[in-house]
Parts: C-alpha cells; sequence; structure tokens
C-alpha cells in the first residue's frame, strides 16, 4: 500500500517535470488540443454561470425598470409640452400669416375665456382700450371671420361671435355676388339668409362678408354653403353654413383695428 | 469520487464565471485543494490539487503544469497538517490557508518567472494581497459550513 502510494507519487512528479520541460510550443499545442477536446464542457460551463449570473440581472432590471418608468413619465409630460408648444407655434405662424395678407392694422390676441352661459355665444381676449381695442371691430382668426368686439374694458374686451343668435352679418356669395345676411344660431353654424329666390345657390359656394354697412370689412371669408332650403310660399332662400372659422378652438384672433373707408 | 468531481466542476463554475467580483480575489482552486487535504489526508490532497491545478492550467494562458506544482505541495502540506492536534482549532485553519496562499502564488511566480520573466511591480497589491485576503475570509466561511455538514 505505501510502496503503491509512493509510485503514485514518483509518477505525479515525473509527470510534473515532463510537462514543465516541454518546450513551450509544443506545451500549447498540447494545451490546444486539450483545450479543444474539452470545449464542449467549457460550453456547458460557460451556460451554466450565464444563467445563474441572469438570475441577479433581474434583480438589477427591477430596479432599472423603476428608474426608467420614472423617467418614461417625466419624458412623456415633457412630450405633451413640447406638442403644446408646437401647436402653439403653428397657430401663431397663421395668425401672423394672416396679419401680413391683410390690409389693415390688426392687433394680435389670446382668448381667455369662453362664455359660460347657454344663450350667448361669446368669448373674452386679453386686451382692451389700453391696447386700442375699441367696440364695434372686426375679429378674425387664420380661418376666416370671428366675430365683433361688444366690449371693451382697459385690458379685456368681449367678442359676440358669428355664430350668436343676437350676430347679423352682410354676407354675399363670391361666385355670383348674391347678398344676404349671415344670422347666427346659438350653435355652431351660421345661416345665410334673405338670398332672393331665384338667385342659384351651389353646394359649397363660398360666403364672404359684403361690406355693406361698413362693419365688416369686405371679403372676409366666413363659410362654404352645405344645404339650401325653401318653401313654395317663401320669396327668399335660406342657407346653412358651414363655418371656415373653427369657432370653438380659437385660441389666438386678430382685432382689425381701422377699415379703410371705400373696402 | 463522484462527489469530488462534483466539487472541481463546481467551483470550476463559480471561480471561472463569477469572479473577480467588485474587486474580490478568490482562489476556490487552492481553497478545495486545501480543505480535501485537511479532511482526507495527502494522497486527496495530492490528487485534487493535481486535478484542479491541470484544469486550471488547460484553460488559462499559462504553462502546462504550473498551476498543479503549487496546488499539489499545498495539498501535501495541508495533509500532513491533518495529523496535527491543533487542526481541530478552526483558526489555525484558516492561518495555514492564508500560509498555503502565499506559498501557491510564490510558486506559481517562482516558475512563471523563470519561463516568462513576468513583470513583478503591483503584483503583491493587485494579486497576492487581494487573493490572500480573500481566501482567509472564506476559509473560515467554508470551514465552516464543512464542519457542520461532515
Amino acid at each position: 500500500m505505501i510502496r503503491k502510494s509512493r509510485l503514485l507519487f514518483v509518477f505525479i512528479i515525473v509527470l510534473l517535470v515532463v510537462l514543465l520541460s516541454l518546450p513551450l510550443p509544443i506545451s500549447r499545442k498540447i494545451k490546444i488540443t486539450l483545450v479543444e477536446f474539452l470545449s464542449p464542457v467549457a460550453e456547458v460551463f460557460n451556460y451554466i454561470g450565464g444563467k445563474i449570473l441572469s438570475i441577479g440581472d433581474l434583480f438589477t432590471a427591477v430596479k432599472e425598470n423603476n428608474i426608467l418608468r420614472g423617467q418614461a413619465e417625466l419624458l412623456s409630460q415633457q412630450l405633451c409640452q413640447y406638442r403644446e408648444l408646437a401647436a402653439e407655434n403653428k397657430r401663431l405662424e397663421q395668425l401672423l400669416d394672416l396679419r401680413e395678407h391683410t390690409s389693415y392694422p390688426t392687433i394680435a390676441c389670446r382668448v381667455i375665456a369662453r362664455d359660460a352661459g347657454s344663450w350667448y355665444r361669446t368669448v373674452v381676449i386679453n386686451k382692451g382700450k389700453e391696447d386700442g381695442i375699441d367696440k364695434g371691430m372686426p375679429v378674425l382668426s387664420p380661418g376666416g371671420l370671428i366675430g365683433r368686439v361688444i366690449e371693451s374694458d382697459d385690458s379685456i374686451s368681449r367678442v359676440l361671435l358669428i355664430t350668436d343668435i343676437n350676430s347679423s352679418i352682410g354676407g354675399m356669395l363670391q361666385g355670383t355676388r348674391t347678398v344676404g345676411l349671415v344670422d347666427g344660431e346659438g350653435g355652431n353654424t351660421c345661416i345665410f339668409t334673405l338670398i332672393p329666390r331665384q338667385a342659384r345657390i351651389q353646394i359649397g359656394g363660398r360666403v364672404v362678408t359684403s361690406g355693406l354697412g361698413q362693419v365688416f370689412p369686405k371679403g372676409l371669408m366666413i363659410g362654404a354653403v352645405v344645404k339650401v332650403s325653401s318653401g313654395r310660399q317663401d320669396l327668399c332662400q335660406r342657407a346653412e353654413l358651414r363655418l371656415a372659422a373653427d369657432i370653438d378652438r380659437i385660441e389666438e384672433v386678430l382685432v382689425v383695428k381701422e377699415i379703410k373707408k371705400g373696402s | 469520487m463522484l462527489r469530488t468531481l462534483l466539487v472541481i466542476i463546481l467551483v470550476f463554475i463559480i471561480q471561472t464565471q463569477f469572479f473577480p467580483l467588485w474587486g474580490i480575489r478568490l482562489d476556490l482552486f487552492l481553497l478545495v485543494t486545501v480543505y480535501y487535504g485537511f479532511l482526507y489526508g495527502v494522497r486527496a490532497g495530492v490528487g485534487v490539487g493535481l486535478g484542479i491545478g491541470l484544469l486550471q492550467d488547460i484553460f488559462s494562458g499559462g504553462l502546462l503544469g504550473i498551476n498543479p506544482v503549487g496546488l499539489i505541495i499545498c495539498g501535501m502540506m495541508a495533509g500532513y497538517c491533518r495529523r496535527m492536534l491543533l487542526l481541530r482549532y478552526w483558526l489555525i485553519r484558516v492561518l495555514l490557508v492564508f500560509i498555503f496562499s502565499l506559498l501557491n502564488l510564490l510558486i506559481s511566480l517562482v516558475i512563471s518567472q523563470m519561463v516568462y520573466h513576468i513583470r513583478l511591480s503591483g503584483i503583491f497589491a493587485d494579486i497576492w494581497l487581494p487573493v490572500c485576503a480573500g481566501n482567509t475570509i472564506i476559509a473560515g466561511l467554508i470551514f465552516w459550513i464543512g464542519d457542520r455538514y461532515e
């Protein structure tokens, strides 16, 4: 038994001496061969180690997930703000474009309040007498006519929208030059009334301000005809209009300060 | 025999996949060799040292035969220490692990220096000290668990 142990011990020493004595290239060659032979085993070890490490990754992932969730919420809020800014920018660009193409002097204003009641259709804008705004001045948006100023204080003014039941504007069919009256219905539309029975009205025909009465400048876009109606006994026709301006969504408007005479 | 083989495989996976970890360096191969030497004697220490050493050599960049030398010597000495009565004290075993760590690294360094002429600066702070400290701390834990299991 002891002899066997000693023989084994001697064998191990000889083996080590032989291995250490091998020239470097041969030693490396043997190593490469053994690595290649044992590479499936190494792959299994790597696979097991990787799976164990991935458990630890789960905890990191939970923490990272919470952090990213917070960042995502913050970014979502910022995105909302940026979209809001982009939309405002677009509206102001349109307003600026309108201002540049309008031959009348105008004042840019912002809508700060809407009528809370059911009967009237008015909005409040953020400028008044101090800025040169006065009663009766027309109010425009990039889409078209909005209404007119009915009250003016130092720093705010109230605008009567064209859809109000008290609103009545001289209108004209752009194509046939047929004049009539554009009355507010109290909702979101207007009615083009007092149109002569014999006048030809086409669906889609544009209705603009006639300029009669010197309240509104001539040629301001009001809307387009969507429906025509008249009774057998009626002397006049009526046309329902789809408004050019989005009355319910206006946020920035232009107030016309002065209408040139003869326009 | 099968249990020993499984232990070697497990140690190999842990050593190669998880360390160094957060700057902690360990030589689990040495710890297992010394543990077997303490527990089962010279033959076990030498056998495990040879097997682990050759496995370590195959998958490392050094010369074939460097690691088995140090591990066999440490395994053998650990086997001889088994006869010491003082070995029943946990602290003595931990102290011996520290000494064997130093010895193993010294043997590897001497043989490597003869073959490769490796750069010595920084070896003590970057390798020796962390490995010896890590081994000593873990040895205390392993021996405690091992004693309970045995």
